[in-house]
């Protein structure tokens, strides 16, 4: 379990107590191991450590005291400022006749941390061990122990003495386990006894640092790795990548920007990035750049934001940035975009866009002829020809009253009336081709008090049909937010189709439920259910334009009304009602709380 | 010899103009079209009994503003509105600014004749009282300024001593003058006195 190291230095204690630890020192006379300590006592005061010396047999404390002052004359000036204790192992260890280990342990680390406060370089302990009756010995061992636990937080050196007469065998076995060092006066010199412990500690950190550098080369390689398909990354990226350094001058240019903005990677370098922008984003750049180095502060969002930007042949295009800095080793700042050509996206964003217009539209020229705005809006228009007719007609009907209508009179009066007509009905012509296109107005509404005026609105078709309404409205709904007279236009929609749907129906009541409440996602719910004759085969294309199953239909009103709920967040299905009829039901996401 | 009342149509619509005038021309009422507010104004109003039937919408100045411009030109001529499409805001408006009627297009023939009938009453009472005015203001302006004086102080309710006082002068000195005054003025009654003034002090009744 041990291992001997010869070491040819004399003076080895001083060697070994200079690397500090903890170590046992076997003598054989009363010569060596007074020899040892004082060496070990004078190295540690000319190193400005702090020394307590427990004395025991075979030495008593004056002649420990003597031997030192031997060696270091000034030894009355180091007492004198605390420097170095002396005193017997029965005062130390044994205060009150017995070993208790806790207090010596408090006692110790109390010293420690006060010789440590008032400035020592370090601590020294030594002792001899010849005290240690049988009965002490686990305890001590505890002790010796317990030193190894705390000896890495304090500048400490401990030297145990141990008289290899009076040690057995177990206890020398004892003493090396417990010590991290062993010396033992051999054929009249020194021998450092390491012990299995230490060598396994070694043996652990060569270990570990071996397997440090096989990590170490096994991340370069992966690195290398990574490098290269970043490399690749770079190079085959569809995007353009460019970087550029502190003073906005670009770095590094990847072949797709060539592909994006017409440059060759090369005639890039060097050149300033906002060459690669259009005139009016220049200066905003510029001066973005210069207040994000000197503040930190970010002009424009780093992931994805939308830009212009311009080619070599002077066409500007829009493109969607994402950004990143990094601080290379030496501490340069560079800073890399990804800017990728959004032209394409932009053309299929306005091409929905449109498409979602026309759609809009629609739905707002069904509005119109559903609310009567339309006859609103065509009032005035028409009746100033209105007027004109209506005029000349009462007039020349008051002479005539009178017999005093003359032809010219009348033929005139008539060219007028019948240009007035042909004008009306231009005017109606040209307003049908124009009607306002006012996008719809959101509002958060209490869908029940909608549901309430359609029904109301509603209120003649149903009594007419004879329909019984069965409302199912649960109170303190969340608002949703919708432009009304759409939201009334999806409902009278969905409960003119449930009115027609039961227009044939003579052999069950005709019943109608409108119900709303809150779904299991807070989102509120509301069906609108008839027994009428259902929905047949076709519930798939229900929802398409122009498919109907009425004589008279367009077949847009689900279109409409879906495109309406789903502008609004919501959606709109169907499905079959037990045991009769048709369901229809939509969700409309409620209000969020936010003021806004 | 007088002409007969004439009625001014405004409207930027030509078939509504002459429809209106033509009706207008069977119960034997005269009438002068244009086709915006701005050529009524650039002529200068006739010595005549007359009225306005003007569209509220007109191109430029609103019939509206129309109406705010002659009131504050000192035009006081009765006004009857059309409107295409008339809402109610806008005819409250109309009227507490004192438009005689404000009829929606198309209108019942019988609904604008009354109308127009009314207005013309109303102008000429207003003619009438303007007349009125300006022969009082004649009279007034024939006193002398401290003659003006104390019949201002008459009419403030001072007695004859009181007015001496506060003129410097004995309480003969004002009978006199009051005599003088009520003479040249040729009413000889306190009360018609106080009418006389209060009526040179306040416009006539507005559209009126």
């Amino acid at each position: 379990m041990a291992t001997e190291v010869v070491k040819p230095s004399v003076d080895i204690i001083g060697d070994m107590a200079a690397r500090g630890g903890h170590f046992c020192l076997f003598y054989e006379t009363k010569e060596d191991l007074r020899d040892a300590v004082t060496s070990y006592c004078k190295s540690g005061l000319e190193s400005d450590e702090f020394c307590l010396w427990v004395v025991a047999e075979p030495l008593t404390v004056d002649e420990a005291t003597a031997a030192l002052k031997e060696v270091v004359p000034d030894l009355d000036d180091y007492v004198a400022i605390s420097r170095i204790e002396i005193v017997s192992a029965g005062d130390f260890f044994l205060p009150r006749g017995t070993f208790d280990r806790k207090r010596v342990t408090d006692v110790m680390l109390a010293k420690l941390t006060g010789v440590l406060r008032k400035g020592c370089a370090g601590v020294r302990l030594t002792g001899a061990t010849s005290w240690v009756t049988k009965p002490d010995w686990l305890p001590f061992c505890e002790l010796e122990e317990g030193i190894n636990e705390v000896i890495g937080n304090f500048r400490l050196t401990v030297l145990c003495a141990y008289s290899l007469a009076s040690c057995g065998a177990y206890e020398i076995l004892d003493a090396v386990r417990t010590h991290q060092f062993a010396l033992a006066r051999r054929h009249g010199s020194w021998v450092v006894i390491e012990t299995a412990e230490i060598r396994r500690a070694k043996a652990e950190i060569k270990r570990l640092n071996e397997e440090l550098e096989q990590r170490v080369v096994e991340r370069t390689n992966e690195q290398m790795k990574a490098e290269q398909g970043y490399r690749v990354m770079f190079e085959t990226a569809h995007d353009a990548v460019v970087s550029m350094d502190e003073s906005g001058a670009i770095l590094l240019a990847n072949s797709a920007a060539m592909g994006v903005f017409g440059y060759e990677p090369a005639e890039l370098i060097g050149k300033p990035l906002t060459v690669l922008m259009p005139e009016f984003l220049r200066k905003l750049h510029d001066d973005g750049f210069r207040r994000y180095l000197a503040t930190g502060q970010r002009h424009l969002n780093w992931q994805g934001s939308e830009l212009t930007a311009l080619r070599k042949n002077g066409q500007e295009f829009p493109v969607e940035i994402s950004f990143g800095e990094e601080v290379t080793a030496d501490g340069h700042r560079i800073f890399t975009g990804f800017i990728r050509d959004i032209s394409e996206r932009r053309q299929t964003e306005k091409l929905r866009a449109s498409l979602h217009a026309t759609q809009a539209e629609l739905a707002r020229v069904s509005r119109l002829t559903t609310m009567g705005e339309l006859a609103a809006s065509i009032a005035h228009e028409v009746n100033q020809p209105l007027t004109g007719i209506t005029s000349n007609g009462n007039a020349c009907l008051r002479l005539l009253a009178n017999q005093n209508l003359a032809p010219e009179v009348l033929r005139r009066a008539l060219e007028e009336i019948v240009a007035d007509g042909t004008r009306a009905s231009a005017v109606l012509a040209r307003i049908r081709a124009s009607i306002n296109k006012t996008p719809p107005e959101k509002q958060a509404l209490d869908i029940n008090e909608v549901i309430q005026e359609v029904l109301e609105l509603a209120g003649h078709e149903l009594r007419k049909n004879h329909i019984l309404v069965e409302c199912q409205l649960t109170k303190t709904l969340p608002l949703v937010p919708a432009d009304r007279v759409q939201l009334q236009q999806v409902l009278l929609n969905l409960i003119i189709n449930g009115i027609e749907a039961m227009a044939e129906v003579t052999e069950r009541p005709r019943e109608l439920w409108m119900q709303s409440q809150l779904d299991e996602s807070g989102q509120v719910l509301i069906a609108v259910r008839d027994s009428g004759v259902g929905l047949g085969s076709e519930t798939d294309r229900l929802f398409t334009p122009f498919f109907t199953t009425k004589a008279n239909g367009m077949g847009m009103g689900l279109s409409i009304s879906r495109s309406i709920l789903e502008d609004s967040g919501g959606r709109l299905w169907a499905a079959p009602n037990s045991p009769h009829g048709a369901g229809f039901s939509f969700t409309l996401p409620a209000v969020s709380e936010s003021p806004s | 010899m007088t002409e007969g009342p004439r009625v001014f149509i405004i409207d930027d619509d030509p078939s509504v103009r002459s429809a209106v005038a033509f009706l207008l021309s069977t119960v034997g009422l005269q009438a002068e079209t244009f086709d915006s507010a701005d050529s009524f104004l650039r002529k200068s109003p006739p010595d005549v009994t007359s009225c306005l039937v003007l569209d509220v919408r007109l191109p430029g100045l609103s019939g509206l503003d129309f109406q705010r411009e002659l009131a504050a030109r000192n035009i006081r001529m009765p006004i009857v509105f059309l409107t295409g499409h008339g809402d109610i805001p806008m005819s409250v408006r109309a009227m507490k600014a004192g438009a005689v009627e404000f009829l929606t297009k198309p209108f019942r023939d019988q609904d604008l004749l009354d109308a127009v009938r009314v207005a013309l009453d109303r102008g000429r009472a207003s003619r009438e009282q303007e007349k009125e005015i300006a022969d009082l203001q004649r009279r007034f302006d024939s006193l002398t300024s401290r003659e003006q004086e104390v019949v201002s102080m008459v009419v403030a309710g001072m007695l004859n001593k009181q007015i001496a006082a506060e003129l410097g002068t004995v309480e003969g000195t004002v009978k006199a003058q009051r005599a003088r005054a009520m003479e040249k003025l040729q009413t000889d009654s306190l009360a018609e006195l106080i009418t006389m003034i209060q009526k040179l002090k306040r416009p006539p009744e507005r559209g009126t």
